[in-house]
């Protein structure tokens, strides 16, 4: 696999919450809004980064069979910096994401981007690998934020983009519009899928009917 | 079993070097976290006392109250008369549980302004509390002259629109305040404020004001 193609796996092909389906709790409870969600977002790609860096370099000094503590010890200990540094600098973000922190250390991105790829490839890809994964993470958790942020509150980063007799869809806001939109989320993303396999598909069989046609 | 020490003295490595990370930058950290708390406390102080200025000096007292800590923060000016007072409050009743404000009131006990410290409620409908549409009612309500309960619950409290849970707690808050407050500033007999002319002074920034 190219470089390449690693980072763009981790954005599309692979998207961790799209595809693979992973990390849902941050995503679903922290994409209120898009001020929030970015933050978490850079917060877990940091930590997922970190993880992934420390991982590769110390994958041959890791014993096989203890090595999921070790990740773990890892990974907290990335997320209790990043929760230290986020206090520290942007308290403000800290306030709002707060609970949410700590929970990165059980986020299955991180832990399963360690255990699928950092522990067996080099630090080079294993950089890449987080590097993608992370802004594959921050596109669907912004995304998923705005499309709350918008209906739910008609506002984008806190700024108000209807006049006053626009009535927000309170739904969107609530747990269940985290869920019914991201349904709609999945849903586009297979659908565009699916309609880019059925072009190949189609410029295949019209490649074969060309040579069919010129070899008749 | 050379395996197994092998695996031990590993991870004991790997911890002793995390712990090590760790205790690096949490002591980097110390101070930023430090001045950042104290800046958004001296933030919320100025934000609900009014007439609040930069040269202004702020005492704090520690209370407990039924279990509980309340910090209350005294402004006085220059020349030390009491500007207003401010009250560290909360309640635990919220939609998404426990909600801090920051309560301040002016030197006859009545309400100068709220400040939000934090809470979990829902984004878009609990939220909203901290609006000043919803916030505003509070002003110059003290003791004595509201009930501080929703109007669905016989109080005069204006309720927000599908956020009376939030509407309640933060009433249930704002009382709580002002009744410790009430307690230990009211009746001069308060044991912690050694400032013995303080009812004078009191109506002397009354006038002012």
């Amino acid at each position: 696999m190219s470089t390449k193609q690693i980072f763009l796996k981790g954005i599309w092909e692979n998207n961790p919450v799209l595809v693979l389906l992973l990390g849902f709790c941050p995503v679903l409870a922290v994409s209120t809004s898009v001020i929030d969600a970015l933050g978490m977002g850079f917060s877990t790609a940091f930590v997922l980064l970190g993880s992934n860096l420390v991982i590769s370099l110390t994958r041959n000094f890791i014993p096989k069979k203890m090595r999921i503590p070790v990740f773990i010890i890892i990974i907290a200990t990335f997320v209790t910096i990043v929760d230290l540094v986020l206090k520290g600098f942007f308290f403000d973000i800290h306030k709002s994401l707060g609970l949410f922190i700590p929970l990165i250390v059980v986020n299955c991105i991180v832990l399963g981007r360690a255990e699928a790829f950092a522990s067996k490839n080099n630090v080079f890809k294993s950089i890449v690998d987080a590097l993608g994964m992370g802004i594959g993470f921050i596109l669907a958790i912004a995304f998923l934020a705005a499309i709350r942020e918008i209906l739910g509150n008609g506002s984008i980063l806190n700024i108000k983009l209807f006049g006053d007799s626009f009535k927000p869809v309170i739904v969107a806001i609530l747990p269940p519009g985290a869920f019914i939109s991201l349904g709609f989320m999945l849903a586009g993303m297979n659908k565009i899928n699916l309609i880019k396999k059925e072009k190949e598909k189609a410029k295949k069989n019209l490649e074969k009917k060309q040579k069919q046609s010129q070899v008749g | 079993m050379k395996d197994n020490i092998i695996q031990v003295i590993k991870l004991v490595v790997v911890c002793v070097v995390a712990a090590a990370v760790l205790a690096m930058v949490y002591d980097i950290t110390k101070e930023p976290i430090r001045i950042a708390i104290e800046q958004e406390t001296i933030k919320a102080v100025k934000s609900v006392v009014t007439g609040y200025t930069d040269d202004m000096i702020i005492d704090t007292v520690t209370v407990t109250e039924n279990g509980a800590d309340f910090i209350i923060y005294t402004v006085k000016d220059e020349a030390g008369n009491i500007i207003g007072r401010s009250i560290s409050t909360f309640s635990m009743n919220g939609y998404g549980g426990t909600m801090c404000f920051m309560l301040g009131v002016k030197s006859d006990n009545k309400i100068s302004g709220i400040y939000v410290l934090s809470h979990k409620e829902t984004p878009g409908l609990g939220t909203k509390m901290d609006l000043p549409l919803f916030k505003d009612q509070f002003l110059d309500k003290s003791l004595k002259n509201t009930i501080f309960k929703v109007k669905n619950d016989g109080g005069d409290i204006d309720a927000i629109t599908s956020a009376t849970i939030t509407s309640r707690a933060v009433a249930e808050a704002i009382e709580l305040g002002l009744i410790v407050l009430d307690k230990y500033f009211k009746n001069e007999k308060s044991d912690i404020e050694p400032d013995t002319l303080f009812l004078d002074k009191e109506e002397e920034v009354e006038d002012v004001n």
